[in-house]
């Protein structure tokens, strides 16, 4: 189990996390939605030793968290300059013993020996994916990871999260897009100004957008229509 | 109306940088500053070192406008950007041209404003492409810094290693080339690294900058003992000297190191050490500030250790 306890986390005065409080059931895929600056990758940076929290904490199997159980994919990738994919990807530690680069970048078609700024966006985020399935770790979160990725690749993506639950690694993912987190999700938790208020397990997971979205649909239309 | 934004922009900056750094430091670049303009005055006087100082001015301010990433945005976007271009190169370059105008090599400083404004006509910016790929056959991924400034500047260093090998018979000249490699080398540590590689890297503060101190002494040593060496055999009574000349740069070199994790912040590039940088690179030349980039070095490791148990603190 992953126990977030009373998690609160301001910046200057404006409060992100709110008393965050939530249990997340091991070897399950988490989805995190919620609208623009609910805290979603706030409470990554938590959950990743990223970022402390101003209190309350985060227990893996009853112990405080650590750097060392988490792979976090962040929103932004950034890269050091003029470094080629291959090297950034020979920095972390290979311990997915799983793992073989040359047959996964046969489906992904990265040019691995070229510098990163030679890069498309869908490509730097496919170099970031990489660098994180090929670490062994218990928890897996990826924060936005569909963003500028190709069809294909957003299919790929999709596969390597399923095998993740397979070999038991408990993965969180935020998305402005439902359909992927339905897709891949045992449970998807709504985050609203800084506080877990609803989750959503799969035989509910088609009520999401109705209950999301009914409001806003209707008082959108309405706006929309009569100013645009 | 021509508008000064570029100016503004970086009367901003430095007003910022200054802030940041604090009254101590901006006592001691005031006096970095002093002393430098003293020695460019007593070069000038000089007529190889004028012709030298001429020379490099030009080229700098050559390899500034190729390389500056902000190049497309001035041109498109602001008013009269050759004018700003040129009002920024000559004006930051002020403390080391207009010394030249108190010496009898006065005519370099009109010659070297003249050479500022056509270079600031230059449009074309060099396109990215992979330059040694297989370096990293040489060089670890995790010195990171070494394989990004290497294909960044390895022009420079090639030509500065060549004419340092080339003159390795001679006295002193040898050292001051290889001393602009190690101005080039400082500059590698400018860029932060995001926060899963500063993690992959090292698990404690002290683990990684001893890492980062001890590799990066080593590669220092490598490219300059040959030519140490052949400068003391042709030199006998040099020896000391080129001792002394590798422990001065080796400590730049930490000056460097420890003063881009004193500020590290990830994934932001550190441009605002570059004048701190140039100050303690240019102070190894001047003997009476020589101690200054020792005391810092002391001083920066535990200011690093500081700022850099904030992020690896789980």
């Amino acid at each position: 189990m992953i126990s977030v306890i009373n998690i609160d986390k301001s910046f200057d005065s404006k409060k992100v996390l709110n008393n965050l409080k939530q249990d997340f059931a091991l070897a399950e895929v988490h989805g995190i939605i919620g609208l623009n600056g609910a805290g979603k990758t706030t409470f990554f940076n938590i959950l990743s030793s990223f970022m402390k929290p101003d209190s309350g904490e985060i227990l893996y199997n009853q112990k405080k968290i650590s750097r060392n159980d988490v792979a976090y994919l962040e929103t932004i990738n950034f890269f050091y300059s003029k470094i080629t994919g291959k090297e950034y990807l020979e920095i972390f530690p290979l311990t997915n013993q799983q793992f073989e680069l040359e047959k996964i970048n046969n489906l992904l078609k990265l040019p691995l020996n070229e510098i990163i700024e030679t890069y498309s966006t869908g490509m730097k985020k496919k170099l970031a994916i990489l660098s994180i399935i090929k670490q062994d770790k218990p928890i897996y979160i990826f924060d936005e990871p569909f963003n500028g990725l190709d069809l294909e690749t957003n299919m790929a993506l999709e596969i390597i999260i399923k095998n993740l639950r397979t070999r038991n690694k408990t993965v969180f993912i935020s998305s402005h897009i439902l359909s992927p987190l339905i897709s891949v999700c045992d449970e998807i938790h709504l985050l609203q100004q800084g506080t877990f208020i609803k989750n959503y397990t799969k035989e509910n997971f088609s009520n999401i957008e109705k209950e999301l979205f009914e409001d806003f649909n209707k008082s959108a239309s309405e706006i929309i229509m009569n100013s645009v | 109306m021509i508008k000064w934004i570029l100016i503004k922009v970086r009367i901003h900056q430095i007003k910022r940088q200054l802030n940041e750094l604090g009254i101590g430091y901006a006592f001691i670049l005031l006096a970095f500053l002093a002393a430098l303009v003293f020695y460019v005055y007593l070069a000038y006087t000089q007529k190889e070192k004028s012709l030298f100082l001429f020379i490099i001015s030009i080229l700098s301010i050559l390899a500034i406008q190729i390389s500056r990433s902000d190049k497309e945005f001035v041109f498109n976007q602001v008013d009269h950007p050759v004018q700003n271009i040129f009002a920024e190169y000559f004006i930051f370059t002020l403390p080391v041209t207009i010394p030249s105008l108190f010496t009898s090599h006065w005519f370099y400083f009109p010659l070297i404003i003249l050479a500022f404004y056509f270079i600031a006509n230059i449009k074309s910016t060099l396109k990215q492409r992979t330059v040694f790929p297989n370096l990293s056959k040489i060089i670890s991924p995790h010195d990171f810094e070494w394989l990004s400034g290497l294909r960044k500047t390895y022009a420079g260093i090639f030509i500065f290693l060549l004419l340092a090998c080339i003159t390795c018979w001679i006295r002193i000249l040898p050292l001051i080339f290889l001393w602009f490699i190690t101005t080039s080398v400082a500059s590698f540590y400018q860029e932060c690294e995001s926060l899963p590689i500063l993690f992959a890297s090292s698990n404690s503060p002290k683990n990684l900058l001893k890492k980062k101190m001890t590799k990066s002494i080593r590669f220092l040593i490598i490219m300059f003992i040959p030519i140490l060496i052949m400068n003391s055999i042709f030199n006998p009574g040099f020896i000391l000297i080129n001792i002394i000349f590798l422990l001065i740069q080796i400590t730049i070199l930490i000056f460097a190191i420890l003063l881009k994790y004193t500020t590290y912040t990830p994934n932001e590039s550190m441009k605002g050490n570059t004048l701190l940088l140039s100050m303690v690179s240019i102070g190894s030349l001047i003997p009476f500030v020589l101690p200054i980039p020792l005391i810092m070095c002391f001083r920066n490791y535990s200011k690093a250790i500081k700022n850099l148990n904030f992020y690896f603190n789980d």
